[in-house]
């Protein structure tokens, strides 16, 4: 393995797009269990607007960096810096509170719920009334839930999955149940939206209409994305940035094109001969 | 002979000669299976939300009960005691999560099955101490007696015509619900993941049917059923062919109803919309509930003895179910309960608190041990065995399924009534008692048949 090549410069690779504001940023995370190191003093950071793509072998690290960010896991060492406030670790509840919203690799749905019930949760932090007012479903009750029912209804509409409404999604085919699991994500009205491998398992025609649908929650929703994926095309014509993980070391961080073009990376994916 | 005739044929022949009588064994049996129904309810929505099975549910009906009569016997009126007692649990539920849960968090459930042991010793120590351990009467103003009016009788026919109506309402739900389960493992599973035709088990006992129907008419004219007086044989003979029908039918049945999931699997698959609506179940709920209510009015004018504290209790457990359910369905809480209860990473991720989550399902549980409470307490005094009662509602569980709310009040029903009719049928032939065993060996039948209970989730683990 060689993971000693200098990462880029952030502030250098991403002059592109430099216009936007970091919204959050890693600085020299690391995390541990036990004896297993899943990330050893990462840094990086995800600018206001941008589509961040992380990438890396099986095993790199990835999905633990998501659930560093999303407050499921509290690495050892190391700062995060969302919105400006510094923490030394997330909780979820005030991840979701301040505006990350997730997906998770092996769909993670609410299996004996409606799609619209799974899309509805995702309000839950907007909903405001109290508990006798819903269950008679009374006035001020009542006008919430209808106008967080027609937020969740333009969701649906966008994502094309009205006539799968009322379906237990526990019922739905893999493709269809990882587009609800981003339509609860987007009920969130997300900051940042941390996607975890959203293409996985998908055909081609699936993987098309996901990436549509993700480069307009990027431009339409105002959104910033962090997402994983294995799909190299995908990640090159989707992301502006891309960080790769190795064995739990950032190896290369930069530009689609950049990325393509380090040695590091190439050793990391090829495997190189010692 | 004449023991297989009392127990096979004679509690038959009493039941029909006497089907008044029988009404009014299965109303008991329905109004004490609603008063476990109501504590097992409260253990399935703690196992429902966090997946812990709360061994400090009976402890709870004790202390709860404890609570309301130290409060009374200090001179709180009732009403006023109810509720402070309300708040006495919603406080517990608080404390609980605050001293217990909180540290519990991403534990393996073993442990927290032993916090809640732990829990039970606490509380039964800690109610004792509070309010006094000497047996005390609860009195909440509804006199345990039988309720009458006198003066109508109704026709057999009526009656026979409202149970049937009762019966065949919850038939059809039963075969609808297998039509049910039987579409939603194809849809998920794949076409050849039930199979219309009856398995092995299902053809053994249709061979078993036809050959005990025809049994019979094996012993010749002698053994037909005679008007008149016909011999013991002959009745056991008939009934023993009337039984083959009921295995044959029942197989036939159960096919059919496979069959019907199967046909809208295929529709689903089709994009047809689905020609069984849901709305059917509520439907033919309605007309079970319907003829049952009939069932009870018709049965009170006709001079049918029914206690009046089994019915206030029956009806606060329908009252307090309805609230339950309308809390679970409708409200923004209800929703996070379902999800929290499905998957914990992505209720957290969708910011749903587990701790605030947790509060609630310890408090609804606190409060309908309190229903328990009142309804047991005023029945049977408030004493240590009260905790016991827990003790009951485990085979209401596992007859019900651990998950289930429907399930939890069905298994209640089937149990309460089983129990009475056995006792008052059967009990003779085999002296008696039937009552202390009845649910536990039923329980048991039912976990080598289907051990995740009538209505439970079924558990598939892929290897």
């Amino acid at each position: 393995m060689k993971a000693d090549v200098e990462p880029r410069p952030v502030a250098s690779s991403a002059s592109a797009i430099a216009a936007g504001d970091v919204l959050l940023s890693l600085e020299h995370v690391s995390l541990s269990f036990g004896g297993v190191k899943a990330l050893r003093d990462v840094s990086f950071d995800i600018r206001k607007g941008e589509i961040r793509a992380i990438i890396g072998p099986n095993g790199a690290g990835k999905t633990s960096m998501l659930n560093v960010i999303n407050g499921f896991y509290h690495p050892q060492v190391g700062v995060i810096t969302f919105k400006g406030q510094r923490r030394h670790d997330m909780r979820p509840y005030i991840a979701a509170s301040q505006g990350i919203a997730r997906t998770f690799q092996n769909v993670a749905l609410f299996r004996g719920m409606s799609t619209l019930d799974n899309i509805m949760t995702g309000r839950t932090l907007k909903m405001r009334r109290g508990i006798l007012a819903h269950m008679l479903h009374w006035g001020p009750a009542q006008r919430e839930e209808i106008k967080h029912r027609e937020a969740v209804e333009r969701i649906i509409d966008f994502l094309e999955i009205a006539h799968i409404r009322k379906t237990p999604v526990g019922r739905l085919p893999y493709g269809l149940q990882k587009r609800v699991e981003l339509g609860r994500a987007l009920a969130m009205e997300p900051e940042l939206l941390l996607l975890d491998e959203p293409m996985a398992g998908m055909n081609l025609e699936e993987k098309r209409d996901m990436s549509r649908f993700i480069l307009t929650v990027k431009d339409t929703f105002d959104t910033t994305i962090a997402l994983i994926e294995h799909d190299m095309s995908v990640v090159m014509d989707l992301s502006d940035r891309v960080v790769v993980l190795n064995y739990g070391v950032k190896i290369a961080d930069g530009t689609p094109a950049e990325v393509q073009g380090n040695q590091a990376v190439i050793d990391a994916y090829l495997g190189v001969s010692h | 002979m004449d023991f297989l005739f009392n127990i096979l044929i004679e509690p038959w022949i009493t039941i029909l000669t006497a089907p008044l009588f029988f009404g009014e064994v299965v109303i008991g049996g329905i109004l004490s299976g609603v008063m476990y129904s109501l504590v097992a309810l409260g253990f399935v929505l703690i196992y429902k939300a966090s997946g812990v099975f709360n061994f400090a549910q009976g402890v709870m009906v004790l202390f709860a009960a404890l609570s309301l009569v130290g409060l009374m016997e200090r001179g709180v009126p009732l009403l006023l005691a109810i509720v402070l007692t309300g708040l006495i649990m919603l406080a517990l539920a608080f404390v609980i999560e605050r001293v217990i849960l909180r540290y519990m968090v991403n534990q393996e459930q073993i442990i927290l099955f032993m916090a809640t042991i732990g829990l039970t010793f606490f509380l039964e120590g800690f109610g004792e101490a509070l309010w006094g351990s000497d047996v005390k009467a609860l009195d909440i103003g509804i006199p345990d007696l039988p309720l009458n009016v006198k003066g109508v009788t109704i026709p057999t026919p009526v009656l026979a015509a409202v149970f049937a109506g009762a019966a065949g309402a919850s038939l059809a739900i039963l075969v609808l619900w297998r039509a049910r389960t039987a579409r939603r493992s194809i849809d998920e599973l794949g076409g050849s993941a039930v199979s219309v035709l009856p398995g092995p088990l299902g053809l053994a006992t249709m061979v078993l049917g036809v050959v005990c129907f025809l049994a019979r008419f094996a012993f010749g004219p002698d053994a037909d059923f005679v008007l008149g007086k016909p011999s013991k044989t002959a009745m056991f003979l008939a009934s023993l062919s009337w039984s083959g029908l009921a295995m044959v039918l029942a197989v036939a049945l159960l096919s059919a109803a496979t069959w019907l999931g199967w046909r809208q699997a295929q529709r689903d698959a089709g994009g047809l919309p689905p020609p069984l609506h849901y709305g059917w179940f509520i439907a033919l709920g309605l007309v079970g509930t319907l003829a049952a209510a009939a069932g009870v009015v018709w049965a009170v004018r006709s001079g049918i003895l029914i206690n009046s504290f089994e019915l206030f209790a029956a009806g606060m457990a329908a009252t307090l179910v309805i609230v339950l359910a309308l809390f679970f369905q409708k409200t923004r809480v209800g929703r996070a309960l379902r999800a929290v209860a499905d998957d914990h990473a992505a209720a957290l991720s969708v910011g749903i608190s587990l701790r605030g989550i947790w509060v609630i399902v310890w408090a609804v549980a606190g409060l309908v041990a309190l229903a328990a409470g009142i309804i047991w307490g005023g029945k049977s005094g408030v004493q240590f065995s009260l905790s016991l009662i827990a003790l009951k509602a485990l085979p209401v569980l596992i007859l019900g399924g651990f998950t289930s709310v429907p399930g939890a009040i069905v298994g209640g029903l089937i149990i309460g009534v089983g129990e009475k009719v056995a006792e008052v049928y059967w009990g003779p032939a085999v002296g008696g008692a039937i009552e202390n065993w009845f649910a536990y060996i039923l329980a048991l039948a039912f976990l080598l048949v289907r051990p995740q209970g009538l209505f439970g989730e079924k558990i598939i683990e892929r290897v």
